[in-house]
């Protein structure tokens, strides 16, 4: 019973931390293909375009440029945006040739990026430079808001955890209440008295956490199928991370050592009160 | 060997549990403490015990004033005394064996030397033989003595009874105070606390009275 209050306890800031480490990596991902947008002025001809391409392509901090045509890019948009028919009353195309650059270093590199950036938009033909991280960053933000919420739930669940051992240890107490004075009458010192109990603490903390871990995997497991295939919607192959081991050794460290803790501040209240 | 100096209890809400009390018990002595209900041989015997703590005055323990002593080293003070209780305090999840047993594991005894010592005080109180049984499958003269074997299973040099035979029909009464002075035949410091005045009367040992918290007599 106090196992598996224990384990539920547990099992919601084990498992947030786990969404939000899987929503990380989620992000993590995207940063791979971040790339910038570099819009030309509509006088550069497509023969320009391919020389600047060609130019930025030998540049060492980007790794690869793909040129979007103009005409190109407004065939595709007409099939695909539905605005088929508006976009042929135009008398010109009014989209400008367009160089996509994946750039050397990822988003963790902001102040390079920015470099890129700023020496692109020096050069001639180049309207636009666009790199569109401000979503990313939010989105990071939010993560970094979240992790510390995990630690402030951690915190409190780990205070409700230390209270549900403290209880269930203060019951075993008044249960075997005869047994330990009897101890008490025959010179048992407290640290005697005390290590059953700091046993049954320990047990309770381990168990709990064992069972947190398996309940915070076994919903991984449940919601991952869902995930995968949302994931394949949008084209992206995702899969949920179960918990790493290296956490899950933390959480049952952490939940055996509010076991002993709380049966330790019981019973030796307990006996304090006990010896006058 | 025990010595009460001008020793005083006062319960809260003011009750006088024990007023100016003086005594002395020596070494090997054996005794009787008698007196009406509610006239403090509990308190006294909680003094000794390091139960309860006196006002005022001191309880000197082998040379010891246990009324001074620090927490910590009130388990090492009881291992010196041997406690009787009229109820038992038996465990009785336990056999008889681990209940008698009990004092030497917490003094950290190896398992041999507790056979061994179980064996040898179970004998003593002619109980050898029903180590496994459960006290509650005993009778109640036998639990006292269960009790009586744990008491001196660790050799301690003085003996506590309350009230040892307050449950007990005569007979098996004066068998309990023969096993006592047994003990202090061979040298252990005894001090029952009665109000069984006939069977102290018949025994004539050194009894000493309490009246409403006063030592009114201590003959011996």
């Amino acid at each position: 019973m106090t196992v598996s209050v224990i384990a539920i306890t547990l099992s919601l800031p084990s498992g947030l931390l786990v969404s939000v480490n899987n929503i990380q990596s989620l992000s993590g991902q995207i940063d791979l293909n971040n790339n910038i947008s570099v819009f030309l002025r509509q006088s550069v001809t497509l023969k320009q375009a391919k020389i600047l391409s060609d130019s930025l392509q030998r540049d060492p901090k980007i790794i690869e440029t793909n040129l979007i045509d103009k005409n190109a890019a407004l065939e595709e948009f007409r099939q695909y945006s539905g605005f088929g028919t508006a976009i042929s009353v135009l008398a010109s195309n009014p989209l400008p040739h367009v160089i996509q650059i994946t750039p050397l270093h990822s988003i963790d590199n902001q102040i390079s990026l920015r470099l890129l950036v700023s020496e692109l938009k020096q050069r001639p033909n180049i309207q636009l430079v666009q790199m569109d991280m401000g979503w990313l960053d939010r989105l990071n933000g939010i993560l970094n808001v979240a992790q510390r919420g995990v630690t402030i739930i951690t915190i409190l669940l780990g205070l409700a955890v230390l209270l549900i051992i403290s209880n269930t240890i203060r019951l075993e107490l008044q249960n075997r209440h005869d047994e330990i004075d009897i101890m008490r009458l025959v010179g048992a010192t407290h640290a005697f008295i005390m290590r059953p109990f700091l046993y049954s603490g320990f047990w309770y903390g381990f168990l709990g956490g064992i069972f947190a871990c398996i309940l915070v995997n076994l919903s991984v497991w449940l919601i991952d199928g869902p995930t995968s295939s949302l994931a394949m919607l949008y084209n992206n192959s995702f899969n949920l991370a179960f918990m790493p081991l290296i956490h899950a050794v933390l959480w049952v460290t952490f939940s055996v050592f509010l076991g002993i803790i709380g049966a330790w501040i019981v019973v030796s209240r307990y006996l304090n009160e006990l010896e006058s | 060997m025990l010595q009460f100096i001008n020793v005083s209890k006062r319960y809260p809400g003011g009750i006088d549990a024990l007023k100016n009390v003086n005594f002395e018990l020596s070494n090997g002595e054996m005794a009787f403490l008698t007196g009406h209900s509610g006239a403090g041989k509990s308190t006294l015997l909680k003094l000794i015990a390091i139960l309860e703590r006196s006002t005022q005055g001191q309880v000197m323990l082998d040379n010891q004033n246990i009324g001074r002593i620090s927490k910590r080293n009130i388990p090492y003070a009881r291992r010196k005394i041997g406690m009787i209780f009229q109820d038992h305090r038996l465990l009785h999840d336990h056999t008889v064996f681990d209940n008698v047993a009990l004092p030497l594991i917490i003094a950290g005894i190896d398992r041999h030397e507790i056979k061994r010592r179980v064996r040898a005080a179970l004998d003593k109180v002619s109980l050898l033989g029903k180590e496994k049984r459960y006290p509650i499958t005993l009778s109640g003269g036998e639990q006292q003595r269960i009790g009586i074997a744990r008491a001196v299973v660790n050799r301690p040099p003085m003996i506590l009874a309350d009230e040892p035979t307050g449950n007990l029909d005569p007979a098996l009464s004066e068998e309990i105070i023969q096993l006592f002075e047994q003990f202090n035949r061979v040298g252990v410091t005894v001090l029952i606390a009665s109000h069984d005045v006939p069977l102290i009367q018949r025994m004539g040992y050194r009894t000493l009275q309490l009246s409403n918290g006063e030592m009114v007599q201590h003959s011996g």
